[in-house]
């Protein structure tokens, strides 16, 4: 079937759910470019006369944390840097697991056979161990985050995008191409990926808060984002130090609440374009 | 012997102006006459006048026609309506228009039995049934329930010809009772009517447009022409020299029909040379091509006939180079294809769904431009041109070119694929079972389009299909493909008229029943467990000598261009 962004996102708007979904991301992200701008607190220098300020008192709309830093601009400054992160380490494991899919699809036989197996044992290995340690290896940094998760989360993309190749590859219109003496790299791209974008679309839809939350997680556990920068990994994380969860609730609950937020609607709406693309074929 | 009808001096004109012109002519009990003439001629004129259909109020009737020294003309209605069915039948040119569609064949059948011979209607239809039986229908019980249109028009003839005969008529007259039917089936009813004759001593005249056609059937022929017949003779000799130019005429254009048909061969474009193609799965090798040879000359169209399953369309894609063959050649004008650079551009195939066969995400001025793409990159407006030229080529508005695929139907869409194949010019076209997905309308016109095309630009036909009937209208020569080997090769003519093959006989006979062999074929042709040793057929074949069993036949050549693989000839 033909596929269209247009008619797919049309399909999945008409779930409400999906419609949710996506009002809490938009405000969501419009909130991470613009509330720190216009915020009068500047997130990194430290009040010591506001400690754990509760929410809503002197301006503080999050109130603030064991530093008097406000924590509103702060959680917004973490969703940018869990979002982009997120996003930019979905898309890449999306044009690795695409590559590396239809390579393998397309060549087939022992070619297939071997770049699947490794795969495979990729795969096999607990992403959190092989992030663990190339963050380790590299140190704390945003580009090590993004690479750790590129050059774990590919894998699933590339298994879709082989299973779709090894079908259409036996398609008339490719035999049809092949008989113009077209070569592999033109069939790859004109035929047999522009018929993956829905399968691919869907995958990368899933990948984003899956690479969200493994952020978060590398975070939380001190080894993603270095403080003083944010993300929503490392602000639990602070508040997880430095404060006490019976007195100061609000500073690990609120980036607690975003993520949780964040990772639902990003699964609801994966799951309605599954859906979506599902019910065409 | 006894002369069952005679016209003397027989004269026919409507307002003055003369349609039959002094008709002399008699036959015989238990002769086939053909009445040739080409349309217009007045030769179906001549049937209903012998019918006595033609009211004397409309038309001016001079002279006499005799049917057993009876003048037709001077007896009353009453009398007349006696002969018409019981003592003289008629066949129409159109079978399904002549029945009735909203009634059962078996109160259509049984008519003339029940009101001629007042045989009551379930003796009849028992009567029937064993006639039908006689006729080479099986299960006449099913035909006899059926209503005219669930029957092929092959079908419907033979039963309009069983009623016609049922009542043992003397004479039947047949008004070009083939002419809308293929080939093979056409056949088939000329035997029946010739059976008919000998069997039950009926006389029959043979109305028919084809001098080829009448010579099959008759003993005698009449040419008439503008209303006045200018020869009549035996078959043989009218054939061998006609005396009269019109006679010539008629000749010239049967045979010219066939020149075109035959074309003009002998350079031979494409050799294929002991072509094998074996393909594993776990233990079990799969021999899809087991040693093929073929040669196909330019400008022919070269049918492969076979099931499902034989290998034909993995022939296609070796001859594509889409694969490559586990060993063998396959040579174009000499050369092997696979170091033939620009090899695309010389052959080009059309594929059987035309759904899988196009992108679902291209639109279809892409889709046709991808020869192009590939091989050449034209500027955008060349390209664009090129394909509203082959669009308009195929038939094919250029208003389609911005649609995508599955805005379009059937039919349009294999008309693309063809306009795709085309579009780089190629000199042989491989068509791989191009029509199986549409129906009878839409697959008419797409042949009528293939020899259009063939026309226009000299193409060279590969034509792979498992319809024997396509092949009869079409190929000049078949190929008869069985698991993986050529059984037979040979003319059309030979093929269709003449097959020695086993298997090829049961193909022709199958598709003259009207049966789908290859329906029942599915369940009854697995023989894996003998993939390699002798012959193919040999479990299927009903005359398996020792020799089958161990030793695969090679192709020999019995007369001309005819080969078959098989040890019994």
């Amino acid at each position: 079937m033909l596929f269209s962004i247009k008619t797919t996102v049309r399909t999945v708007l008409k779930s409400k759910l999906a419609w949710a979904g996506a009002v809490i991301l938009i405000v969501i992200a419009v909130m991470a470019i613009a509330a720190p701008a216009f915020s009068p607190f500047d997130g990194y220098s430290h009040d010591t006369d506001s400690i754990f300020l509760k929410p809503m008192s002197k301006g503080h709309w999050f109130g603030t944390d064991e530093f008097g830093r406000d924590l509103f601009v702060r959680v917004w400054q973490g969703a940018r840097i869990s979002l982009a992160i997120g996003i930019l380490a979905a898309i890449i494991q999306m044009v690795i697991g695409t590559l590396y899919g239809g390579m393998s699809g397309l060549f087939g036989g022992t070619v297939d056979e071997v770049m699947m197996r490794l795969a495979d044992a990729l795969y096999s290995i607990p992403d959190l161990i092989l992030v663990v340690l190339i963050t380790m290896a590299m140190g704390n940094s945003c580009f090590s985050v993004i690479l750790a998760l590129s050059v774990t989360g590919w894998t699933s993309t590339a298994r879709v995008v082989r299973g779709q190749t090894l079908m259409l590859k036996e398609m008339d219109f490719v035999r049809a191409a092949k008989a113009f003496g077209a070569g592999r790299w033109y069939i790859m791209f004109k035929h047999i990926l522009p018929n993956c974008r829905g399968q691919i679309l869907v995958s990368l839809m899933l990948n984003v808060p899956s690479a969200v939350f493994a952020e978060s997680t590398l975070s939380f556990l001190g080894l993603g984002i270095k403080p003083p920068d944010a993300s929503w990994g490392t602000l639990v994380n602070e508040g997880f130090k430095y404060s006490n969860i019976t007195y100061h609730p609000w500073v690990i609950f609120l980036p607690l609440f975003f993520i949780a937020i964040t990772m639902i609607s990003l699964n609801i709406l994966g799951d309605e374009f599954k859906k979506a693309l599902d019910s065409k074929h | 012997m006894d002369t069952i009808l005679r016209i003397k001096d027989f004269s026919l004109s409507f307002k003055g102006k003369k349609i039959l012109d002094n008709i002399n002519m008699s036959v015989s009990k238990g002769e086939i006459l053909a009445v040739v003439g080409e349309s217009g001629s007045g030769k179906s004129m001549l049937a209903r006048s012998v019918l006595g259909l033609n009211s004397p109020d409309v038309f001016d009737i001079k002279g006499k026609i005799f049917f057993d020294d009876r003048d037709i003309n001077s007896l009353p209605e009453k009398e007349l309506t006696k002969i018409r069915g019981a003592k003289i039948g008629m066949v129409f040119q159109e079978p399904l228009s002549y029945l009735n569609p909203v009634i059962k064949m078996a109160s259509q059948l049984t008519e003339p039995l029940n009101k001629h011979k007042k045989i009551n209607k379930r003796k009849a239809a028992q009567l029937m049934e064993d006639f039908l039986r006689k006729l080479n229908i099986n299960d006449p019980l099913q035909y006899m329930k059926s209503y005219p249109h669930q029957l092929s028009g092959g079908m419907a003839q033979r039963g309009v010809i069983a009623m016609n005969s049922s009542c043992e008529p003397e004479l039947i007259i047949a008004d070009e009772p083939t002419s809308s039917i293929d080939v093979i089936v056409q056949y088939s009813i000329i035997k029946l009517i010739k059976d008919l004759a000998r069997l039950q001593g009926t006389s029959v005249i043979f109305i028919t447009h084809d001098l080829q056609l009448a010579a099959k059937i008759a003993d005698r022929v009449a040419v008439i022409s503008k209303g006045r017949i200018v020869e009549e003779g035996d078959v043989q000799e009218v054939l061998k020299n006609p005396r009269t130019n019109e006679t010539a005429q008629l000749l010239n254009a049967c045979i010219a029909e066939r020149a075109q048909e035959t074309g003009v061969k002998r350079k031979a474009l494409l050799e294929i040379r002991d072509l094998r193609m074996h393909f594993k799965s776990g233990n079990n090798i799969n021999r899809a091509l087991d040693g093929v040879s073929l040669t196909v000359y330019e400008g022919e169209t070269l049918g492969i006939l076979g099931e499902s399953g034989c290998g034909k369309s993995t022939l296609s894609r070796i001859i594509t180079r889409i694969q490559r063959p586990t060993s063998g050649k396959v040579l174009f004008e000499g050369t092997d294809i696979f170091s033939i650079k620009d090899y695309s551009k010389i052959v080009q195939m059309i594929f059987q769904d035309s759904i899988t066969s196009m992108n679902p995400q291209m639109r279809i001025e892409d889709i046709v431009a991808e020869g192009i793409d590939i091989l050449y990159g034209k500027s955008r407006q060349e390209r664009t041109k090129d394909v509203i030229e082959c669009l308009k080529r195929v038939g094919l508005d250029k208003s389609i070119k911005d649609r995508f695929p599955h805005q379009l139907s059937g039919g349009q869409r294999q008309r693309v694929g063809i306009a795709r194949a085309l579009i780089t010019n190629p000199k042989i076209l491989i068509c791989d079972e191009p029509t199986s997905y549409l129906d009878t309308v839409s697959q008419k016109h797409m042949l009528d389009l293939f020899m259009k095309l063939k026309n226009e630009i000299n193409l060279t036909y590969i034509f792979i299909t498992h319809n024997i009937r396509i092949l009869g209208n079409i190929s000049d020569r078949i190929a008869v493909m069985h698991k993986g080997r050529i059984v037979e090769i040979g003319t059309r003519d030979e093929i269709v008229f003449n097959p020695v093959h086993p298997y090829t006989k049961m193909l022709i006979d199958a598709s003259i029943k009207d049966e789908d062999y290859f329906a029942e074929s599915l369940f009854q042709t697995d023989d894996s467990a003998c993939n390699s040793c002798g012959c193919k057929y040999h479990a299927l074949c009903k005359r398996t000598a020792e020799k089958c069993r161990q030793e695969s036949p090679a192709l020999i050549n019995i007369e001309g261009e005819h080969f078959v693989a098989c040890h019994l000839f």
